[in-house]
């Protein structure tokens, strides 16, 4: 290969690389943060037991069937 | 037995969608074991008892004080939050006390409070303690206020007012792009909210914290008093606040007095009745003139309230009716 194939190949790394986090933080930008975070609910659990939080039902949500129900 | 399933949050219009052991985007609240909880009830992380003026409600029961708590967490992530410590933290990081809703109530009457201001974070996600706290206080005879920035859904904020005698709405900016970009909301909801709030015959009181270089564009300020006047009235009292580097925004400087004295002339000149400067100490700005006559209807002097000038909500010199809450 030259060293042009080289540079080639090498930007068109780049490129897909950029598209790549481009398409990343899009999403994450789009979703108003970045994801959502999986608790641990013994760790929660714990602190519940220990007074530091509560575990008390929320009032207006609804359960999802499937994702699609989703407003 | 099924599996549990996801929740969607429909409190505030971000309408987090949540699987198992997901928390939403306000910190507090989970999907624990397909219900959705909330971890704050009963643990506010900050409790204080201030004058009311520095909610600032400038317009509600002047000279009194104020029972002001928060919890962990918030719906918004602004860039320049003041309260970012407990605001942008989860409530397992803070340090929280146990305060059940009576108890808030009985403290608020103990330490005579007139009110009780739920601020400082965002009331709104810690709604089912604002809500239940609101309604021992109301059959109590004891005020309830908000200080929030109103993103939030039309259902749980009409179920509120029932409960809630008046409010302060943080404005950040006339810009959906403002609010998209640097406090990760939408302007319409809040829109939404202050209009339905009026409606609904809440006390609202404005507040718009002008940030250097993002916000204070005449320009902007002009159409959001447009946007105030054309659909609340003159009426409702509006505060410029200064900024002060905080959070993310720590390389801009503190807001020009200049640009809060012009600020407010602006506002004036749309015709906004009671428009105030706060955060800082600029002589006069923080009085209350009668809109008729012009004269000094409630003197201020940082947080502390001086001459008083109404006579049953009204003007002492020339019997104007004054908008607000005064007994």
């Amino acid at each position: 290969m030259k060293a042009d194939d080289y540079k080639f190949l090498l930007a068109l790394i780049f490129g897909f690389f950029l598209i790549g986090m481009m398409v990343l933080y899009g999403a994450k930008w789009e979703s108003g943060a970045s994801g959502y975070e999986k608790v641990n609910l013994k760790t929660l659990e714990k602190l519940v037991s220990e007074g530091e939080i509560t575990i008390y039902p929320a009032k207006f949500y609804k359960k999802l069937k499937s994702l699609e129900e989703a407003e | 037995m099924s599996k549990p399933g996801y929740v969607q949050c429909q409190l505030c219009p971000k309408g987090c969608v949540l699987a198992p052991s997901e928390r939403g985007n306000c910190r507090v609240r989970i999907n624990y074991n397909g219900e959705l909880v909330t971890l704050v009830y009963g643990k506010p992380c900050a409790v204080h008892i201030d004058p009311i003026e520095k909610k600032p409600m400038f317009h509600f029961l002047p000279g009194t004080r104020s029972f002001s708590l928060a919890t962990a967490g918030c719906n918004l992530h602004c860039k320049f939050c003041q309260n970012w410590e407990i605001s942008q933290v989860n409530p397992e990081a803070t340090d929280n006390q146990d305060l059940p809703p009576e108890k808030v109530v009985e403290l608020a009457l103990q330490t005579g409070c007139q009110s009780i201001a739920y601020t400082y974070s965002e009331p709104i996600i810690f709604y089912e303690y604002t809500y239940d706290t609101s309604l021992i206080a109301k059959n109590a005879g004891v005020k309830n206020i908000l200080v929030t920035a109103g993103f939030i859904n039309e259902a749980p904020l009409r179920k509120l007012c029932q409960v809630i005698d008046g409010a302060n709405i943080d404005l950040k900016a006339f810009s959906d792009d403002y609010y998209r970009e640097v406090c990760g909301g939408q302007l319409e909801p809040i829109l939404k909210c202050i209009k339905l709030l009026v409606e609904l015959g809440v006390m609202v009181e404005i507040t718009h914290l002008i940030v250097p270089t993002l916000n204070d564009d005449p320009e902007m300020i002009k159409r959001m008093c447009e946007w105030i006047l054309n659909n609340l009235g003159p009426e409702y009292p509006f505060h410029f606040s200064r900024f002060y580097p905080q959070y993310q925004l720590r390389s801009l400087p503190p807001t020009p007095s200049e640009t809060l004295i012009k600020a407010r002339e602006i506002a004036l000149r749309q015709g906004l009745y009671y428009v105030y400067i706060g955060n800082v100490r600029l002589e006069g700005a923080e009085n209350t003139y009668c809109p008729s006559c012009k004269k000094l209807l409630i003197e201020r002097i940082g947080y502390r309230v001086g001459e008083v000038n109404l006579k049953a909500g009204a003007c002492k010199f020339c019997g104007a009716k004054i908008k607000g809450v005064w007994s």
